[in-house]
C-alpha cells in the first residue's frame, strides 16, 4: 500500500466515450458499459508521453479505469483554473451520484495551492487516480517527477497524503481531453454527432468519458509465480499430512508394543534390535547384602533359615523365585546366638568405599542360595562377613561394582545364566526399529504357519533369555565355555508369558539359541528379498517407515 | 553410580589362573612386552582334523572396559578357515560380538575358538572361498585346501 520504488509506472493512457444506463434504474453491470463507436465520439490512445507523479496505492500490473471528470473546487480556490476549464467540463454533478463507479481526475497543474485544493476534492470523491496536465499547450513528455514543476513545497508529503496514483500527461493532451470533457458532460443531443448517436442510444443514457491508464508490471508472471506458489504449498501439505500421519502411526504402534511387552506378550530382547540395559531404578531393586560363605555357617543354622544354602555339588534348578531375600533375613537376626560360632565376630564391616551412593535394598548379612564364592566378573573369591555382594533375581550373586556397571551399560541379562534380570512387566523405551522388526517377525510367523491363528507367543515361545537373534551378519556358533566355578544355573520361569516352557539345560540352550538366531536371520533375509519393489524404495526413502 | 574397575587387577587374575591351570589349546598364551593389555597367543590346530598340527599366531587387545566389553581377537598366521578372513585375521565369532559375557576368560575365548576350527559356519563366512567348498560339500578338496596351509602358514616361532 505505500509508494514503493519502480513498483507502478504508467506505460499510456487510453481515453474514450462510454454509453451507460443509469445505473439509478439499470444497477452497474459491466456489461452496460459499451464504448461509443470512435467514429463517432472521441477516443484517445496516448502510448509514451505520461509520467508517474506518485505511486500510492497502486498495485502492480493492475490497471486504473474509471469515469473521467473534473473535481469542483470550493468557491474562490484556484480562481487561475476558470480559464483553463470550460465551464461545462464533466463534473461530479454529471456522473451518477454514486461511489460504486471508479473515477478518474483530471486537472490542469496551474499551481501548488491549486493542485493541493484539486486532490483535496479528488479525495472526498471513489477516485482510482488523478492525471495531471501542465496548461503549456506543450506536446512534449512531461518533466520526471523529482522535476522542481511538480515541487508543491512540502518535501513530497502530498505523495502520501492522497491515497490515489498521479499521472501527468503533456499539455496537449491534457487540454484536448478537458476540451471533449466539456462536450460529453451533458445530454446526448447536445454532443458531436449528438443527431447520430441519439439514433442508437437511449437518450436517458449517459455517454461521458471514460480513461484507462495502463501500468507497467502487467504480465503472466505474477500469476506464473502465484502458479509455483500454490503447486508448493500443496506439496509443504501433503508432506506435512504424511508426516503427521506416519509420526501418529508410529506412535501408537510403539504404544502397542509397548504395551505388549509390559503385558508379557513379546520378548524385546528377542528382537535384538538394541542390546537392552538396566536403568539404575530396577538395579537398586535387587537386594544387596554382605557375603556369608555357605561352608562357614553350620549346618545347624539351617533349622533357624528356611532355606539352607545347597553345597556346591548339589545344583538347585528349581529354586522358588521370589521370597529368597526375606526367607533367610532370620539368621543374621541373631548372630550372637550360641549356635552360630561365626556369629561371635564383630558385625560386617562397612566397605571401604561403597560402589553405590544412592540407597539400596541393602539386606543383613545372609548366605547366599548357591555356593558362589567367586564373583565371575572379577574373579575375586569374596570374603564372607565382608564382601558386599548383589543378587540377581536369578540369584547369581557378584560384586556390585562390577556388576552394576555391566548391568547399566552393556547388558540386562546375568552374566552367567543369561537369564534376564528385568522385571516381567519392565519396557525399555520402544524405538521405531523395534516396532519395524516385531512386525515383521509377526508376519513371518504368520506367512510360515498360514493355518494357524497368528499369534506372538508361538514366535517367541522361548523364556527371554534363552533366544536371542545375534544383530551381526551372522556368527559363528559356539556354545560359551563357562567358568568351572559356575554352578547349574536356576532356570527361574517367568510368570506371566512363558509359563509351562521347558527348562533347557545351558549347553542345550546356547545350541538352541544359536539356531533360533540363525534360523531367525534367515527368515528375515528370505522376508526382506520377497516384500514388493514399491516397499522397498518406500523403506530406503523413509527408513524409519516400516 | 560405581566406577567399573580396572580391568587389571582381573588381567592379573587371570594370568595367575592361567598358570595354575594351562590351557591345553594354546601352546602360548600371555602378555606381550607385560602389557596386560595386549597379548599373544599361539593356538593349536585339534587333533583329529584337518587343522591337526598346525600352529597359528594371534593377537588379543583387551579394551579398557573389559571385561564388559570383549577382547578384540586377531589371527595373525592365515589360517583358512570359513569364518576368519585370511588376510586380516578377523574372526566371526559371537562370543566376540553380541554373546560376550564379562564370565568368559580369555582362556576360555581361546578354547572357543579352537572349537571354532571345528565346527564352522560357512553361511556367515569370511573366507568365501573355503566356504563355497563347505556349502558344495565338497569336504576333501576343504580338507586338503586347510590341510595345505595348516602346513604352508604355520607359525614358526617367531
Amino acid at each position: 500500500m505505500s509508494d514503493s520504488i519502480g513498483i507502478t509506472a504508467a506505460l499510456g493512457l487510453t481515453v474514450l466515450t462510454l454509453s451507460f444506463p443509469d445505473p439509478g434504474y439499470f444497477g452497474i453491470l459491466q456489461e452496460n458499459f459499451k464504448p461509443v463507436d470512435t467514429s463517432l465520439s472521441f477516443s484517445l490512445q496516448e502510448n509514451s508521453k505520461i509520467r508517474t507523479l506518485s505511486t500510492t496505492a497502486s498495485s502492480p500490473g493492475e490497471d486504473l479505469d474509471g469515469l473521467l471528470y473534473v473535481p469542483t473546487l470550493h468557491r474562490g480556490q484556484c480562481p487561475e483554473a476558470a480559464g483553463l476549464i470550460p465551464v461545462n467540463a464533466t463534473r461530479r454533478v454529471n456522473l451518477p451520484d454514486t461511489n460504486s463507479i471508479n473515477l478518474i481526475a483530471l486537472a490542469p497543474w496551474i499551481n501548488p495551492s491549486c493542485t493541493l485544493a484539486y486532490m483535496a476534492a479528488a479525495q472526498m470523491d471513489p477516485v482510482k487516480t488523478f492525471i495531471f496536465y501542465l496548461p503549456d499547450n506543450s506536446t512534449a513528455i512531461p518533466p520526471l517527477a523529482n522535476n522542481a514543476r511538480w515541487s508543491i513545497g512540502d518535501g513530497g508529503r502530498w505523495k502520501t497524503t492522497y491515497r490515489y496514483p498521479v499521472f501527468a500527461i503533456s499539455g496537449s493532451t491534457g487540454g484536448l481531453i478537458m476540451q471533449n470533457l466539456a462536450y460529453y458532460s451533458d445530454n446526448v443531443t447536445n454532443m458531436p454527432n449528438g443527431e447520430i448517436l441519439s439514433q442508437h442510444i437511449d437518450p436517458r443514457s449517459y455517454i461521458r468519458l471514460a480513461a484507462e491508464v495502463e501500468v507497467s508490471g502487467h504480465n503472466s508472471l505474477p500469476s506464473l509465480w502465484v502458479f509455483l506458489l500454490i503447486v508448493l504449498g500443496i506439496l509443504i501439505m501433503i508432506i506435512a499430512v504424511t508426516s503427521f500421519f506416519l509420526q501418529w502411526l508410529q506412535r501408537k504402534r510403539r504404544e502397542a508394543l509397548r504395551r505388549r511387552v509390559i503385558s508379557g506378550e513379546v520378548d524385546i530382547e528377542a528382537l535384538g534390535i538394541r542390546r537392552v540395559t538396566v536403568p539404575a531404578s530396577v538395579l537398586q531393586q535387587m537386594p544387596l547384602y554382605t557375603f556369608v560363605s555357605d561352608n562357614a555357617v553350620p549346618k545347624s543354622s539351617s533349622d533357624t533359615s528356611t532355606q539352607s544354602s545347597p553345597p556346591t555339588s548339589s545344583p538347585a534348578p528349581l529354586e522358588p523365585p521370589s521370597s529368597k531375600p526375606e526367607a533367610p533375613s532370620s539368621n543374621p537376626n541373631n548372630p550372637n546366638s550360641p549356635t552360630n560360632p561365626i556369629a561371635s565376630q564383630p558385625s560386617p564391616l562397612p566397605p571401604a568405599d561403597p560402589p553405590l551412593s544412592e540407597p539400596s535394598k541393602e539386606l543383613p548379612p545372609h548366605p547366599a542360595p548357591f555356593s558362589q564364592p567367586t564373583c565371575a566378573i572379577c574373579l575375586d573369591d569374596f570374603t564372607p562377613y565382608e564382601t558386599r555382594i548383589r543378587e540377581l533375581p536369578c540369584h547369581h550373586i557378584f560384586h556390585p561394582e562390577c556388576i552394576d556397571p555391566f548391568l547399566r551399560q552393556n547388558s540386562s541379562l546375568c552374566p552367567m545364566c543369561k537369564l534376564s534380570v528385568l522385571p516381567a512387566d519392565y519396557s525399555p523405551p520402544i524405538t521405531n526399529a523395534m516396532v519395524r522388526r516385531e512386525r515383521l517377525l509377526r508376519r513371518m510367523r504368520r506367512n510360515l504357519h498360514p493355518h494357524d491363528p497368528p499369534s506372538i507367543r508361538e514366535v517367541l515361545r522361548f523364556p527371554r533369555s534363552v533366544v536371542r537373534s545375534s544383530s551381526g551378519a551372522g556368527t559363528g556358533a559356539v556354545a560359551p565355555v563357562l567358568p568351572t566355578t559356575e554352578v547349574p544355573a536356576p532356570v527361574r520361569v517367568r510368570p506371566p508369558s512363558s509359563g509351562g516352557t521347558s527348562l533347557a539345560p545351558p549347553d542345550s540352550a546356547a545350541a538352541l539359541r544359536a539356531q533360533g538366531a540363525e534360523i531367525r536371520e534367515r527368515m528375515l533375509e528370505a522376508e526382506a528379498a520377497r516384500a514388493p519393489v514399491w516397499r522397498k524404495v518406500v523403506g530406503k526413502m523413509w527408513p524409519r517407515l516400516g | 553410580m560405581s566406577k567399573a574397575q580396572s580391568p587389571l587387577k582381573r588381567l592379573t587374575r587371570e594370568l595367575q589362573d592361567l598358570q595354575d591351570e594351562p590351557n591345553d589349546a594354546v601352546l602360548r598364551l600371555g602378555p606381550v612386552d607385560d602389557d596386560l593389555f595386549h597379548w599373544h597367543a599361539v593356538l593349536k590346530g585339534p587333533a583329529g582334523t584337518a587343522y591337526e598340527g598346525g600352529l597359528w599366531a594371534l593377537s588379543i587387545t583387551i579394551p579398557p572396559n573389559y571385561p564388559n566389553a570383549p577382547p578384540k581377537v586377531r589371527f595373525e598366521t592365515p589360517i583358512c578357515h570359513p569364518n576368519v578372513h585370511f588376510q586380516t585375521g578377523e574372526i566371526c565369532l559371537d562370543l566376540l560380538k553380541d554373546k560376550w559375557a564379562p564370565t568368559i576368560t580369555i582362556s576360555i575365548l581361546l578354547t572357543s575358538i579352537q572349537q571354532l576350527l571345528t565346527s564352522a559356519e560357512p553361511d556367515s563366512p569370511l573366507n568365501v572361498d573355503i566356504a563355497q567348498l563347505f556349502r558344495q560339500g565338497d569336504w576333501a578338496g576343504a580338507e586338503s585346501l586347510i590341510r595345505y596351509y595348516t602346513q604352508v602358514e604355520r607359525w614358526d616361532g617367531r
